[in-house]
């Protein structure tokens, strides 16, 4: 396997943690609970 | 009639789909050598409201007997050799067992590149003869293990298969993920982090196990200290159970697409957090009100996933009851009033509620309490969140020492 495959996986799951706390901070809740990773 | 194919892929997954059908028999009233246990197996022709659900999940061979719609996938032949001579050997017809005589030693490429690829294509030409005898297809369940080499690696060769081929068929996935911190090999963080890849990619809607979790019920409500896996197989096939009620009695959602339309807003964000309630061993007494049900199925400890919804929220959620209920819902009022859900502002009433009046069956030897009122619900949280975060950093351990990067 390329190691591109490993770090293009693990580039999908940033973004799909990503796409959680933008769902989950979306309506007005204190900055600080955000986490991005 | 709206059929579901069931694929069952490596070791794990072949293991509990044997349960699942153990479970899905005894709801269909059909015995382990597939002989229906009504008089006449043809009842359906007898009335317009026969019910005839069981055709669903089951197509009748040239002998009458009922077949499983189902595909029993694994690289290795150990786990399907179980089941060639188990309980069940007389249910399954050979065409639906394909065993390879390779391990992957825990290897997500030997799963998708070597040993893999000279399955695939005996393996989607199995898949295509149980597609063929289906009036409509409607979804695919596909389970498998995220952290075996099998699992993973020729789960995600197969789901590619699958888009490729029926892209418009509803691919519903029931993954069994590792635990985060306790594994049984250390390619696992790869392999749990590489399937999500495809999971995100290839799947309409995912509903996760994790095995931390399994384990957690299994020692805090059912008593067990050393759990086998013969237990967390019931526990999965419970779940299931209640969970594809929908799909394979007289469902509540007239089509797949529609019920993932209405639990998944964003098609990527499909990944679920499962619960069943009451997890409580057999001597326990089973006399639960609708709304301890309601309440037990949206607490924490009952989520067969390790994270707690409380602190996130929650895009849609469905609860499914099983057993004598009635459909009033003062459970669900009480539920939001106590805050317990907490919604995104702009699915604020995004619940569905389902009934199915017959129990959960209660499997062979099983700890769990017999038939009575149960519920389990589906829920798509971002607190699933904390688990893909989990599994991120152990793969960042491992990936930054460039460890089994071959």
């Amino acid at each position: 396997m390329e190691e591109g495959e490993f770090s293009d996986a693990r580039e999908d799951i940033a973004t799909l943690i990503e796409d959680y706390s933008e769902i989950e901070a979306d309506d007005g809740v204190a900055d600080e609970t955000k986490q991005f990773n | 009639m709206r059929e579901v194919i069931c694929i069952h892929i490596g070791q794990g997954g072949v293991q509990v789909g044997d349960t699942i059908w153990e479970q899905f028999c005894l709801e269909h009233d059909i015995q382990p050598n597939g002989e229906s246990c009504k008089d006449e197996i043809m009842y359906k022709k007898a009335g317009a409201d026969a019910d005839d659900s069981f055709t669903r999940i089951f197509s009748e061979s040239s002998n009458s007997n009922l077949v499983p719609r189902a595909l029993f996938l694994d690289l290795e032949p150990t786990a399907i050799d179980e089941l060639r001579t188990g309980a069940r050997r007389s249910l399954y017809e050979p065409s639906q067992l394909v065993s390879g005589k390779q391990d992957t030693a825990s290897v997500f490429a030997a799963g998708r590149y070597t040993a893999g690829k000279e399955i695939i294509d005996t393996a989607m030409d199995r898949i295509r003869t149980l597609a063929d005898d289906c009036c409509y297809l409607q979804s695919f369940l596909i389970f498998n293990t995220a952290g075996g080499g099998t699992g993973s690696g020729l789960g995600s060769l197969l789901l590619e298969r699958l888009s490729t081929e029926y892209g418009k068929t509803v691919k519903i996935g029931f993954p069994i993920y590792p635990s985060s911190k306790l594994s049984y090999s250390p390619t696992e963080p790869y392999n749990a982090l590489l399937a999500s890849h495809f999971l995100i990619e290839h799947q309409e809607s995912t509903h996760l196990f994790e095995n931390e979790a399994l384990y957690r019920i299994c020692q805090k409500k059912l008593e067990l200290q050393t759990p086998t896996l013969t237990n967390l197989n019931k526990l999965i096939s419970n779940v299931v159970s209640c969970g594809t009620s929908s799909l394979r009695f007289d469902g509540y959602y007239g089509d797949m697409t529609e019920y993932v339309g209405g639990l998944i807003p964003y098609p990527r964000l499909h990944f679920n957090i499962s619960s069943f309630f009451p997890f409580c061993p057999d001597k326990a007494n089973l006399s639960h009100s609708f709304e301890e049900i309601t309440h037990g199925a949206y607490d924490p400890e009952n989520f067969v996933v390790t994270c707690n919804p409380r602190y996130g929220k929650y895009m849609s959620s469905t609860i499914i009851y099983r057993g004598d209920f009635a459909l009033k819902d003062p459970g669900l009022l009480s539920l939001k009033a106590t805050n317990t859900v907490k919604f995104v502002y702009w699915n604020p009433t995004g619940f569905r509620v389902g009934i199915e009046r017959r129990p959960v069956a209660c499997l062979h030897g099983d700890v769990l309490g017999k038939g009575g009122r149960s519920a389990c619900t589906c829920s798509n949280s971002t607190a699933i969140r904390e688990v893909f975060e989990g599994y991120a950093e152990g793969f960042d351990k491992m990936f930054g020492k460039r460890a089994f990067v071959h």
